[in-house]
């Protein structure tokens, strides 16, 4: 007797900061997320067969042995070193030789080879910043498409803004303003009855955060990072260094991304008069931290913002609304 | 006749523009050669029909791929209008300047329906244009034949078996037809020109080996009050039985306020020109039930019946529908007023086409509306019928060089006038409703 089996349906995030992995099983959504990062260690037999046996993500490259994915981080703490980023800024990194390899090994790692040939697969890619045509973020969804096809599957990109509309409006029509905020950029998108109307990037994140207040205080991104996963809430005045460092640098995102939404919104040729307040959306690692969503609202409100706002919400997990996103676009396509 | 081509494809260009991200509904659309901005008014018809069946469907990945569905179609149709457009700007001089003063006489003409104060007539002409095509013109018409007739059973060729033990009579069937193209009442009618189906949402048991008894106990109580009513001519129990309640020469008390329309006739108070068929059922039924509505016994005598009947009366099949595809409430000015078959009835498998897919009658001719409950009926799925008669609405608002409001208004305003000529054939018994 022979069993057929049932390939789920997936979405795939490519993050700055992390790699989601999304999948429909029996009517069931699951993410799967990693670390989109690595340290390179000096290969040695022995290093290897300790990797090996304890599973850790790794491949040999040449001379180094290649930790990636989550346990990268502990790596990087352990030898005192910047993990190496295989994205920056939302796209490929183009300082890392050894980024697309990761960027492969990650996937593979999170969804494995097509279980059929042309099995569709949406990926999320930026949007270019409000009124720029980058060639840079062609070259980034190529790259991917082709390693994604490598890999035997049908892959389609959606813009990050527009699959968070796509993850968490459907119950406003897929009306509404998504927001992501990531590791390396914001992505935003106003979505009327899922028709993407404007699409922008804002390129401030969660690395530039990290960047500034490690250089404001001396320590390494990775250890501010760390700290700020730990437990980083706005609470006004913070006695802790690192955390007011990266208070400090969390506004400066947000001012830029108020700025930007609003000067994006304004200036468009072809903005909706919407007859309705539409929902915005909050997601992506950035906006994790207890406060973010107050902060923001506030700056935007006291903004001339063009759009009136129902409601500003951030989802139960905002990791995961991108992802999410992704896999209901191809849900609709299956 | 170009000249009412040209404007179509103007209007139904721009209403196809609605859902690309450049204009949106709610866009002032720029004056400019070929888009009339005039038509706010139509697209945002359109945008809020879509809007209204989005939000009945539940499931969030189906209600992405209708709007993006329906994006696409939009996206396309606005293709094609740009590459008309094209087409026009390149042609010579004097065609463009005929075009451009086309143009400007339009959007001036379409922009005057729309100022509120503007008189709000429109020329009563033959309304509306387009015939509904026949979707179950492929359905052949059965040969049926009656084989016996006993004391109270009558068995036919296909193996259909009516039992007439519960047969009452109402008066013999007499109504007119109306000819939508003459715009005309024919003489009186007295063979049935279709049928109707019904669910009777009655009391019903589990349908279980050991609910045998409450099983047929329900059925009967059910015949008798069907019967002393006149309130179906067939009643289909949930064993697959077939009762004739009410001789087929008789009018029955089965569909109260209701339209249809095939290619040639409009059919009102379906009552006496309808046979009603009703299977004993409930469309909600209580939890712990099948979610079946009718019993796999009872729509293979749904197809024996239905093969006999349109043998008998030569019925087409686009005259076969169900009661929420007919039934209106004058006063709202809605369709639903009953909703019985609203979703899955089995069209095919009673030897149908898709009966959901005709345009509704109502809308298209008498500018019929319906609300977010009428939609919840449909289930998840709303009818393509409902989608092609709202379609055909735009063309032909379009077509009429109106707003589909100014076009819906006049629609009713002709069924209001309409309604009260057709009261006088027939008005004790066309309109009685089932309780």
């Amino acid at each position: 007797m022979t069993t057929t089996e049932q390939s789920p349906v997936l979405g795939l995030d490519i993050g700055t900061s992390h790699i989601v992995a999304a999948r429909n099983f029996e009517q069931n959504f699951q993410y799967e997320r990693q670390l989109n990062a690595f340290v390179s260690i000096p290969y040695t037999k022995l290093a290897e067969s300790l990797m090996v046996k304890e599973r850790i993500n790794h491949a040999v490259q040449g001379d180094d042995i290649l930790v990636f994915g989550n346990e990268s981080e502990q790596f990087a703490e352990l030898f005192h070193v910047e993990t190496r980023r295989p994205m920056m800024d939302g796209i490929l990194n183009p300082g890392e030789a050894d980024g697309l390899l990761v960027i492969r090994q990650i996937i593979t790692r999170l969804l494995g080879r097509a279980k059929k040939a042309g099995q569709r697969l949406y990926f999320s890619v930026p949007a270019p910043a409000a009124g720029v045509n980058d060639d840079k973020f062609t070259f980034h969804e190529t790259t991917l498409r082709e390693c994604l096809r490598d890999l035997g599957y049908e892959p389609k990109s959606i813009s990050e803004g527009l699959a968070v509309v796509y993850g968490e409006l459907g119950d406003s029509n897929f009306t509404g303003i998504g927001i992501s905020c990531g590791g390396g950029m914001c992505n935003v998108c106003l979505a009327y009855l899922s028709v993407p109307v404007l699409t922008f990037s804002v390129p401030k994140g969660g690395d530039y955060i990290d960047a500034n207040s490690a250089k404001a205080i001396r320590s390494l991104a990775t250890s501010v990072r760390v700290e700020k996963e730990k437990g980083f809430h706005f609470n006004g005045f913070f006695e802790n260094k690192t955390y007011h460092a990266l208070s400090v640098y969390y506004d400066d995102v947000i001012q830029s991304l108020v700025k930007a939404m609003r000067d994006a919104f304004s200036n468009a040729s072809s903005l909706p008069k919407l007859k309705q307040p539409v929902p915005l959306v909050l997601s992506g690692g950035t906006a994790m931290p207890a406060g973010f969503q107050e902060r923001f609202e506030k700056v935007l409100r006291a903004s001339d913002f063009p759009i009136e706002l129902s409601e500003i919400r951030t989802p139960a997990n905002p990791l995961h609304s991108t992802a999410k996103g992704t896999l209901v676009a191809t849900m609709c396509e299956s | 006749m170009k000249s009412r081509i040209f404007r179509l494809r103007i209007k139904v260009g721009s209403v196809a523009s609605v859902l690309s991200p450049q204009t949106l509904p709610a866009d002032p659309v720029p004056l400019e050669p070929g888009t009339v901005g005039s038509d706010a008014a139509t697209s945002n018809a359109v945008v809020h029909l879509v809007e209204e069946r989005a939000a009945v469907i539940e499931d969030e990945v189906a209600r992405l791929q209708f709007l993006r569905r329906s994006a696409a179609v939009y996206e396309a149709a606005a293709q094609r209008r740009a590459c008309f457009l094209r087409h026009s700007l390149a042609a010579p001089h004097a065609w463009r300047s005929r075009f451009h003063f086309r143009t400007v006489a339009i959007a001036l003409l379409s922009a005057a329906a729309l100022v509120p104060q503007a008189p709000r007539r429109l020329s009563l002409g033959p309304l509306p244009r387009e015939v509904p095509h026949a979707v179950a013109a492929g359905v052949a018409t059965p040969k049926v034949w009656l084989v016996e007739r006993q004391a109270t059973v009558e068995v036919y060729s296909n193996g259909l078996r009516i039992e007439n033990e519960f047969l009452t009579s109402t008066r013999t069937r007499a109504y007119r037809v109306f000819d939508r193209i003459a715009w005309h009442a024919s003489a009186v009618e007295t063979q049935p020109a279709g049928i109707v189906f019904h669910t009777t949402e009655s009391r019903i048991a589990p349908f279980e080996p050991s609910q045998n008894s409450r099983l047929q106990r329900n059925g009967r109580s059910l015949l008798a009050y069907i019967a002393q009513h006149h309130l179906y001519h067939f009643v289909i129990d949930r064993f697959g039985r077939v009762f004739r309640v009410v001789a087929d020469t008789d009018y029955a008390n089965h569909a109260g306020q209701s339209i249809w329309a095939d290619e040639k006739s409009i059919y009102w108070g379906l009552n006496q020109s309808f046979l009603g068929v009703a299977f004993e059922a409930q469309t909600e039924a209580p939890s712990g039930y099948s979610n079946d509505i009718a019993t796999r016994a009872q729509i293979d005598a749904a197809r024996v019946l239905t093969e006999m009947l349109r043998a008998t009366f030569g019925i087409a099949a686009m005259n076969c529908v169900t009661h929420a595809q007919v039934s209106v409430n004058p006063q709202t000015m809605r369709l639903g007023y009953h909703t019985d078959w609203a979703a899955a009835f089995p069209f095919r498998e009673v030897g149908l086409g898709d009966g959901y897919m005709t345009p509704i009658a109502a809308l298209t001719l008498f500018g019929f509306d319906y609300d977010s409950a009428f939609l919840r009926a449909n289930g998840r799925h709303v009818w393509q019928g409902l989608v092609a008669a709202e379609e055909q609405l735009i063309r032909d608002a379009a077509s009429h060089g109106t707003t589909l409001d100014l076009y819906r208004r006049t629609l009713r305003e002709r069924f209001h006038a309409w309604e009260a000529s057709q009261a006088q054939v027939s008005p004790e018994d066309a309109m009685a409703d089932r309780p």
